[in-house]
């Protein structure tokens, strides 16, 4: 299948992801004073601003304490929105790239994808040195978090697959993004817990997928429990629907990207 | 596909949109036919083929489709219509350092393109050493490219391209950056891989570099094949399709074709060219400490020409230095018998010093012996001259008329001058051009002042072997 190509080209040829990466670190933090350190920084700045509001709102903590809450949903929600950022401007990015020289072009949105995924790994460092903090116990459950991550990873790069491509004919998508996730991030459960939201809205708010990740992270890292299955249900459902269609949208768009770019 | 053809073009077409469209049709529409929008047809019908081995030009003028060719044989953008086969790794030459990134340094953009092109870190690490060596930017490597300067980044581009391997090179314009030293050595690496039995495509406005180049040529206009085939048939008809008004025209009697282009007169025989790269042109060494342009042989086609005046027998040009205050003034003349009669006017503009002249004919190594009043010799096969200017002189034969045999199939060259002070020399180019020259050579060193003086006076005859 013709979608399916624009994935073995990627596993052809994987040098050219590593030298991807290696181009997005050295591009990202060659004039930066602070480099890797955004890495922490990003989460750490929200999560200051959301334990400054709780301070007078009070969100349900569900007896934890509220900054570690509030890390393990920032933990895969800045590497959510940092990809899908950053994924997004990949195609448009490497306009010279790609008007010159035929290689996979998925690679660019993948590439973009795991150096986020880089710092998601740095601002672990943080979320282990939080729950150290707090005396929090983890189990065997903390086996579960590769496979949270890796769904994740699906969600986005469908996500992204689909973005970029269209972002390469209408910069409208590249625009608009930011906004569109700002207000991603006030309908998923970041500063407060899934549990604030109505039961009737529920079955709505679970179809961004985004609400079953996150909640999951915090299940685990937080409370030690299982995630709610039903909604890590839907979580998949809506990431393995916009991978397929993210895939078969770019491989018809990408025949153009040459010459719209 | 034919065994021998690595690229085939059949009824290629390629269409771009104009104005605005709505992406979303482009996604849900299963297969929108062309047309119906504002489009613009870049390629209509196209088709050709090359062969491996060969040096394919396409000329034509902006807007042709030319670049849009070579996007296709790159891969970057696919057909709208027709097939296009390629057998063979390309390099990716489109305009020099494509995906070069500026905040990376040359190193990193070497490793980056490579990746890009497909070549492991290793097979990189082979090939970085001579990459650096041939881009001659040796302790520049770990600078951000943004810093180059354009013939820097010009010269990484291109040593890149051409060692990675590739088999089919692609070359848009290349030659028209880069200083003069950089383009004979990249002309230098395209007859290497000539001779290794690559296959080029070549994409200029220059008509003389792809002239003297190219083995076949693709001539297009408005996305559209005009003529495909031999160099000179390609050239003879944009020439007629473009207007002969710039620094070109073209003379045709019987048998013979006479090729004017800036500097530089191309001659065929049925179809055939008999002479090689500078073909008849003439080269002045200038002197005086306190000109610009002094110590150096100055070439016909450094000036910029102009035809003022041609009809179907006569194509008159004046081509003005701008390495020197001199212009000259050709007058090409071809008889009924097919006899190139050639007069060649300078003009000084400002005091000059010259210390040699010369007006000369650059004939194909297939001429083998060469003749002059009562001597005659063999040219030997071998171009052993590594220089670009100090040839390698093989006679001075006694008399005005020198003539130059080849292989049973080309003509006899007669070339004869009725003007005083010039001694017929018999010489080997080097090793680039691998020309016979039959040169006339005024030795002596004059001042002129500022004046219009005759140059040189000649004939060049074409006789049946």
């Amino acid at each position: 299948m013709n979608s399916l190509r624009i994935l073995t080209g990627i596993g052809r040829n994987g040098e050219l992801l590593l030298a991807l990466l290696r181009k997005e670190f050295a591009v990202r933090y060659k004039q930066s004073v602070v480099g890797p350190l955004w890495a922490f920084l990003q989460p750490l700045i929200l999560m200051s601003l959301f334990v400054m509001i709780q301070s007078f709102v009070h969100f349900d903590t569900g007896n934890a304490p509220y900054p570690i809450v509030v890390y393990a949903a920032l933990l895969p929600w800045t590497f959510f929105a940092s990809s899908v950022n950053t994924a997004t401007g990949s195609i448009v990015g490497n306009a010279a790239i790609i008007r010159k020289i035929h290689c996979p072009r998925a690679a660019f949105p993948l590439a973009a994808i795991l150096a986020c995924l880089v710092d998601f790994l740095i601002a672990s460092v943080f979320m282990a040195a939080l729950i150290a903090y707090y005396g929090i116990g983890l189990s065997w459950r903390a086996g579960l978090l590769p496979l949270l991550l890796l769904l994740q990873l699906f969600l986005v790069f469908g996500l992204t697959l689909l973005t970029s491509s269209i972002a390469a004919y209408r910069r409208d998508v590249l625009i608009g993004m930011p906004y569109l996730l700002q207000f991603w991030l006030f309908v998923s459960p970041v500063m407060y817990r899934i549990e604030a939201v109505p039961d009737r809205w529920r079955p709505l708010y679970e179809l961004n997928p985004m609400a079953g990740i996150i909640e999951g992270y915090r299940s685990i890292l937080v409370y030690d429990s299982l995630p709610a299955l039903s909604s890590l249900a839907s979580a998949f459902a809506v990431a393995m629907l916009l991978f397929a269609v993210g895939l078969v949208v770019f491989a018809r768009l990408e025949k153009r990207f040459a010459d719209v770019v | 596909m034919s065994s021998e053809s690595v690229i085939e073009f059949s009824g290629v077409g390629k269409h771009y949109r104009t104005g605005t469209s709505n992406p979303l049709r482009t996604l849900f529409s299963r297969s929108r036919p062309p047309g119906q929008t504002q489009d613009l047809w870049a390629l209509r019908n196209v088709s050709f083929s090359v062969r491996k081995g060969e040096v394919y030009g396409i000329i034509g003028p902006n807007g042709a489709g030319k670049s849009t060719i070579l996007k296709l044989l790159a891969g970057v953008t696919t057909p709208d219509g027709g097939e296009i086969r390629i057998a063979g790794r390309i390099a990716p030459l489109i305009e020099l350092g494509a995906g070069f990134h500026p905040d990376l340094s040359g190193r990193e953009n070497v490793y980056l393109n490579g990746a890009l092109m497909g070549l492991s870190r290793r097979e990189i690490d082979l090939r970085y050493d001579e990459i650096v060596a041939f881009a001659e930017l040796a302790g520049f490597m770990e600078t951000p490219v943004k810093h180059y300067s354009s013939g820097m980044f010009v010269r990484l581009g291109f040593s890149l391209a051409v060692h990675t391997d590739p088999e089919i090179l692609l070359v848009d314009e290349v030659l028209s950056v880069g200083d003069e030293r950089f383009q004979r050595k990249c002309l230098r690496k395209f007859l290497q891989f000539r001779e290794e039995g690559k296959t080029i495509v070549v994409v200029s406005h220059d008509l003389g570099m792809v002239s003297s180049i190219c083995t076949r040529m693709l001539f297009l206009a408005q996305g559209k094949v005009v003529a495909d085939g031999s160099v000179e048939g390609a050239i003879g008809r944009y020439l007629q399709t473009m207007g002969e008004g710039e620094g070109v025209g073209v003379l045709q009697q019987g048998d013979t074709t006479v090729l004017f282009n800036s500097g530089r007169a191309s001659i065929f025989d049925r179809g055939r060219e008999i002479t090689k790269k500078l073909g008849l042109y003439t080269s002045i060494l200038v002197n005086g400490r306190d000109l610009p342009g002094s110590g150096i042989w100055h070439e016909s086609t450094r000036a910029v020409w102009r035809c003022t005046s041609i009809d179907s027998r006569t194509i008159r040009c004046r081509g003005d230095y701008i390495s020197a205050p001199l212009a000259q003034e050709w007058e090409l003349a071809l008889d009924e018998h097919g006899a190139l009669k050639w007069s060649v006017w300078l003009e000084v503009l400002r005091r000059v010093s010259i210390e040699r002249r010369q007006a000369n004919v650059m004939l194909s190594e297939d001429y083998r012996t060469w003749a002059g009043g009562s001597a005659s010799g063999a040219f030997p096969p071998e171009f052993t001259s590594r220089d670009y200017h100090n040839w390698e002189i093989l006679a001075s034969p006694e008399g005005s008329t020198m003539t130059a045999s080849g292989r049973a199939s080309a003509p006899e060259v007669q070339f004869r001058t009725s003007s005083s002070g010039f001694a017929a020399t018999i010489v080997n180019s080097n090793f680039f051009f691998s020309g016979r020259v039959l040169m006339f050579l005024d030795p002596e060193a004059v001042n002129l002042q500022p004046g219009r003086y005759p140059y040189f006076s000649g004939d060049l005859r074409l006789n049946e072997p």
